[in-house]
C-alpha cells in the first residue's frame, strides 16, 4: 500500500514537470485576529489537481478554549491544500478547493483554562475566478468553515459548516497577481458557545514558478 | 443549523454534475452562485444578513436548482437588542434584566426560473425555496464571561428555560432582476424582493410571527456559467 501510494505520488509528480506552481503570501486582520499572515506553496499534479501547503499565524482577540471565549493569545494553522478545477473558459474559472489545517493555539489570557489547545479546521469553498480585463479579476465564492477541538477536550462542533462569503479583486502583473480578500458570512457552533459572525480583509501576493506571465487565470484559494 | 454540514454534500454533487470545458459548455448543464446582501423587515427592526445561493442551470439555463442559505447573524444586528425580565428572585452577575441578541439561519432547497431578456443581458428570476431555519437569543458582550466557568449556553439555558433557541421549516417566494454590466458575461449584479413564511417556529422572546410573513430585500452578484 506504503509502495503503491509512493509510486502514484511519483507518477503523478513527474507528469506534472511542465506544470506551474504558486507561491504567495498575505497579511490581513479579521473580527477574531489583531493580525494575521499567511504564506502558502500550490504545485498542480494534474490539469485539474493541485496540492499544496498552507502555513498561518494570526495573534487573536476573541477565540475559543473548550467552548470559552478568551481575548488574547496566538494561533498556527499547518495545512494541506488540495484543489480541483472544475470548470474553465476563456474568461472564467471554477474551483474547489479543500483547506485542512492542524491548529495550535496557545491562550495567553485566562488561566482558569488550559494554556493550550489542538485542533483541526476544514475551509473546504467553492471559488469562482471572472477576468474582467486583461489586469484585473474578479473572485467571488463561499466557503464552509468548520473546526473541532481535539485537545485537551474534544469539542466536535466547535465551529459547524458556516457559510461565508467570498470576494475579491486581483491585479495580475507579469507573473504575479496582487489579490484583496474579504470574507464574511454567519457562523454558529458548540451550542452557540463560539463565533457568531466572520470577517476578514486581507491583501496579498502570489507569484507563478517558474516565473511567466500565463495566459489562463491561476489558481488561488481564500 | 445542523443541517449546514449537508451543504458538504451538495459541494460534491455540483462536482459530478458541473465538469464541464469550455469546448463543452453548449447543451450542458450550468452552474450559478448568487451572493447577497439582505434587508429583513422584521416586526421591530430591519435585520441583516449575508448569505448565498448555489447549484445547477438546467441545459436551457431557464431553471435553476440548488440551495439558498441566508443568517441574520447577532454581531451584524447590534443595533436591535431584546430585553428578559428574569422571574423574580432570579439573577445573573446582579442583574435582573439582560440585554440579548438574535440570531437566525436558513438553508434550503432553492429552485427558480429564469427569464433571459436582451441577448441575455438581462435577467428575471421567480425563486421559490423551502428549508429549515433555527433561530435563538443569546447573552451578549461581558455577559458572555460566565461567572462560574459554566458554558455561555448552559447559563442560557437556565435563564431561558431552554427555549432560547428553536428550529421551524420555513418557505420563500420572490422575484429578482440581475443585469449584466460588464463585457464578462459570467457576471451578473442585481437584487429582487423575497417574501418569507415559517412554519413551526415559535420565538422566546418575538412570539410566532418574529420570522414569519415577512419581506426580504436582497442584492447581490450572480455568476453563471
Amino acid at each position: 500500500m506504503k509502495r503503491l501510494f509512493l509510486t502514484t505520488t511519483l507518477l503523478a509528480l513527474s507528469l506534472s514537470g511542465f506544470s506551474q506552481s504558486n507561491f504567495g503570501f498575505s497579511v490581513g486582520t479579521s473580527k477574531s485576529d489583531h493580525y494575521l499572515g499567511s504564506i502558502w506553496y500550490q504545485h498542480p499534479i494534474s490539469n485539474r489537481f493541485s496540492i499544496g501547503l498552507n502555513f498561518r499565524y494570526c495573534d487573536f482577540k476573541y477565540r475559543f478554549v473548550n467552548a470559552i471565549a478568551i481575548n488574547s493569545g496566538k494561533t498556527v494553522f499547518t495545512g494541506l491544500v488540495i484543489g480541483y478545477k472544475i470548470a474553465e473558459t476563456e474568461n472564467f474559472r471554477l474551483d474547489f478547493n479543500l483547506t485542512s489545517s492542524y491548529r495550535y493555539l496557545e491562550n495567553q489570557e485566562n488561566i482558569t483554562l488550559p494554556s493550550k489547545t489542538i485542533g483541526l479546521e476544514f475551509d473546504p469553498n467553492i471559488l469562482m475566478t471572472l477576468r474582467m480585463n486583461d489586469k484585473i479579476l474578479y473572485h467571488t465564492g463561499a466557503m464552509l468553515r468548520t473546526s473541532i477541538q481535539l485537545k485537551p477536550e474534544v469539542i466536535g462542533n466547535e465551529q459547524q459548516p458556516s457559510g461565508i462569503v467570498l470576494n475579491g479583486i486581483s491585479l495580475k502583473s507579469n507573473s504575479a497577481l496582487y489579490t484583496l480578500r474579504t470574507y464574511a458570512g454567519p457562523m454558529s457552533g458548540a451550542t452557540g458557545d463560539t463565533e457568531k459572525f466572520f470577517w476578514m480583509v486581507s491583501v496579498g501576493c502570489q507569484f507563478n514558478i517558474p516565473s511567466k506571465n500565463a495566459s489562463s487565470i491561476s489558481f488561488l484559494n481564500f | 443549523m445542523n443541517n449546514l454540514k449537508y451543504l458538504n454534500v451538495f459541494l460534491l454533487s455540483i462536482f459530478v454534475t458541473c465538469k464541464v470545458s469550455a469546448q463543452e459548455q453548449q447543451n450542458k448543464l450550468g452552474f450559478f452562485f448568487q451572493s447577497e446582501y439582505s434587508a429583513m423587515f422584521l416586526s421591530s427592526h430591519i435585520g441583516n444578513a449575508i448569505g448565498f445561493s448555489m447549484g445547477i442551470s438546467s441545459k436551457s439555463r431557464k431553471f435553476d436548482i440548488g440551495i439558498l442559505y441566508y443568517g441574520r447573524s447577532g454581531p451584524i444586528n447590534n443595533h436591535k437588542t431584546f430585553t428578559l425580565q428574569l422571574d423574580p428572585g432570579e439573577s445573573y452577575k446582579g442583574k435582573t434584566s439582560l440585554e440579548l441578541g438574535a440570531d437566525h439561519g436558513f438553508i434550503g432547497l432553492n429552485i427558480a426560473y429564469n427569464l433571459r431578456l436582451n441577448n441575455n443581458k438581462w435577467l428575471i428570476r421567480i425563486p421559490i425555496s423551502f428549508g429549515q431555519i433555527g433561530a435563538g437569543f443569546y447573552l451578549k458582550g461581558e455577559d458572555r464571561i460566565t461567572p462560574d466557568g459554566l458554558r455561555v449556553s448552559e447559563w442560557e439555558d437556565i435563564l431561558q428555560d431552554g427555549t432560547d433557541a428553536g428550529f421551524g421549516l420555513a418557505s420563500e417566494i420572490g422575484v429578482q432582476a440581475f443585469y449584466q454590466p460588464f463585457k464578462n458575461k459570467h457576471l451578473q449584479l442585481g437584487g429582487g424582493v423575497n417574501y418569507t413564511n415559517t412554519y413551526g417556529y415559535s420565538s422566546f422572546l418575538g412570539g410566532d410571527n418574529f420570522y414569519n410573513n415577512k419581506p426580504r430585500l436582497n442584492i447581490g452578484v450572480r455568476i453563471n456559467l
